[in-house]
């Protein structure tokens, strides 16, 4: 199905690309929102790749290898969101005031605070290579594919990812000890 | 109470903790820009997706049959042509010339060898065929090969040699200060993809001259009100301004006696035909 409406968004036919969205915009959202950790940034990086993907079609010969190159492009463009420090400074993510927070029975509030900044000091090539493999449940020889480095690096950058991560958690509760022991 | 607690679990939770849905404005905002969106024809992929190397393979053996074809028919003595006034002995290939034309910077004939010998590192060139190209050139630091429009003052697509002495710290700012690009070719690819307001697409390595090239093909984000224009070297001119917002542009940056020399091809109407004319010209320089 996929292969048959890039075929016509590719003759530029604006309702299959649109199709396109539809079928694929969610995921992509997804995967920027969990790699910038940013509504608003993750917004303009899927509108940035797609409209991308959509001046650049025409030069894709390959339908089938659409989903890899659109998520390419998505990469690339959260690696852009992700440079332009100026924003990050002035941008200060919001508490959502929809509601009172349900209570996660797996991830605790600290937890969620020490993961959030261990994310923050990854980079952002750490940070695609871990959500396009453990989220969007990409292999590693297309997560690989998709960020453009051999599955070595991403093994490595995985890698390096986790161990931050879980560090974090780590030291979250040591702290959370010491308080509780003193 | 001590739980014994698997952060992999904990992380595998809070990863999937996040939205999963498009939000209708962005899906609006992407359909609207769609209608804004002037569409590329066939040619190399954004994102530098690997071909095959078979396909590789066939695609340079393709290259070096039309390579070859063009230069059998540049070298090859051509017939009279009958019925057109103009240059004629100024207009046929001088490849072979041992000693390059000067260019009349108000009608350049093509093809042509010709001097960039004000610039600060001389160097020959050839225009290619039937580009239409106009050299503005005698300014050290900047030559200009360009394509009028006719019956205005205005120029469509264009290739910019300029030495450069750096970027700026702040590109959208026209009295920004400088930086020192330092470090070789890569130094100017590394500071245009540090500029928020760029895509940088491609970085395929090439030769000019003998000298290792680097370069880039890049597309400036949407307009913004805190960013009007883009001034992208230490030295005077906007991108943006000379060119414009939807324009791509491709460079190629070469180190010649310790300078960055930038080839800037532009090309405001998005003609992806322009950019292999362009490389044509920049594959015919020499560094003196």
């Amino acid at each position: 199905m996929t292969v048959g409406m890039v075929e016509r968004a590719r003759a530029g036919d604006e309702l299959a690309f649109e199709s396109l969205v539809d079928l694929h915009g969610g995921r992509c959202f997804g995967i920027a929102y969990r790699i910038l950790r940013d509504a608003d940034r993750a917004q303009d990086a899927v509108q940035q790749a797609f409209l991308l993907a959509w001046r650049e079609l025409a030069r894709l010969r390959d339908p089938e290898r659409f989903e890899v190159w659109l998520h390419r492009l998505l990469v690339n463009a959260c690696y852009e969101e992700a440079r332009q420090r100026r924003r990050w400074i002035s941008r200060v993510a919001p508490i959502p005031d929809d509601g009172p927070v349900m209570a996660d029975p797996v991830v605790s509030v600290d937890d969620r605070d020490a993961l959030e900044r261990a994310f923050q000091r990854l980079t952002p090539e750490q940070r695609a290579a871990f959500v396009l493999h453990h989220h969007a449940g990409f292999p590693l020889d297309v997560t690989a594919e998709i960020v453009g480095v051999p599955v070595g690096t991403v093994k490595s950058r995985i890698h390096a990812a986790t161990r931050g991560l879980r560090a974090a958690i780590l030291a979250d509760e040591q702290i959370g000890t010491e308080v509780r022991t003193a | 109470m001590n739980q014994l607690r698997d952060p992999d679990v904990i992380i595998a939770a809070w990863l999937e903790d996040g939205p999963d849905d498009l939000p209708a404005a962005t899906r609006r905002s992407i359909v609207v820009g769609m209608r804004a969106v002037s569409r590329r024809r066939p040619g190399p992929l954004p994102g530098g997706i690997q071909m095959p190397s078979i396909l590789r393979l066939a695609v340079a053996a393709a290259l070096v049959v039309a390579l070859g074809a063009i230069t059998l028919t540049v070298i090859a003595p051509r017939p009279a042509q009958v019925g057109i006034t103009g240059p004629s002995e100024s207009a046929s290939p001088t490849a072979a010339s041992p000693t390059p034309r000067l260019i009349d910077p108000s009608r350049t004939p093509s093809p042509l060898v010709g001097t960039a010998s004000t610039f600060v590192h001389p160097f020959t060139y050839r225009l290619p065929a039937d580009a239409g190209l106009v050299v503005d050139g005698g300014d050290p630091t900047w030559y200009q090969f360009r394509v009028p429009i006719p019956g205005t003052e205005h120029w469509a697509n264009s290739i910019i040699v300029r030495r450069i002495t750096g970027g700026r710290a702040d590109p959208c700012s026209e009295t920004s200060p400088a930086t020192l690009l330092s470090g070789g070719p890569d130094a100017v690819i590394r500071y245009l993809e540090h500029i928020p307001q760029l895509i940088v697409t491609e970085k395929p390595a090439t030769k000019i001259s003998g000298l290792t090239a680097s370069t880039a093909t890049f597309t400036p984000h949407i307009k913004e009100a805190a960013c009007p224009d883009l001034w992208l070297w230490a030295e005077e001119g906007s991108f943006t301004q000379n060119s414009s917002w939807d324009a791509i542009g491709k460079i190629t940056v070469v180190d010649v006696g310790g300078d960055h020399v930038i080839f800037m091809t532009n090309s405001p109407t998005v003609d992806v035909s322009w950019f292999a004319t362009a490389q044509e010209f920049i594959d015919s320089v020499k560094f003196e």
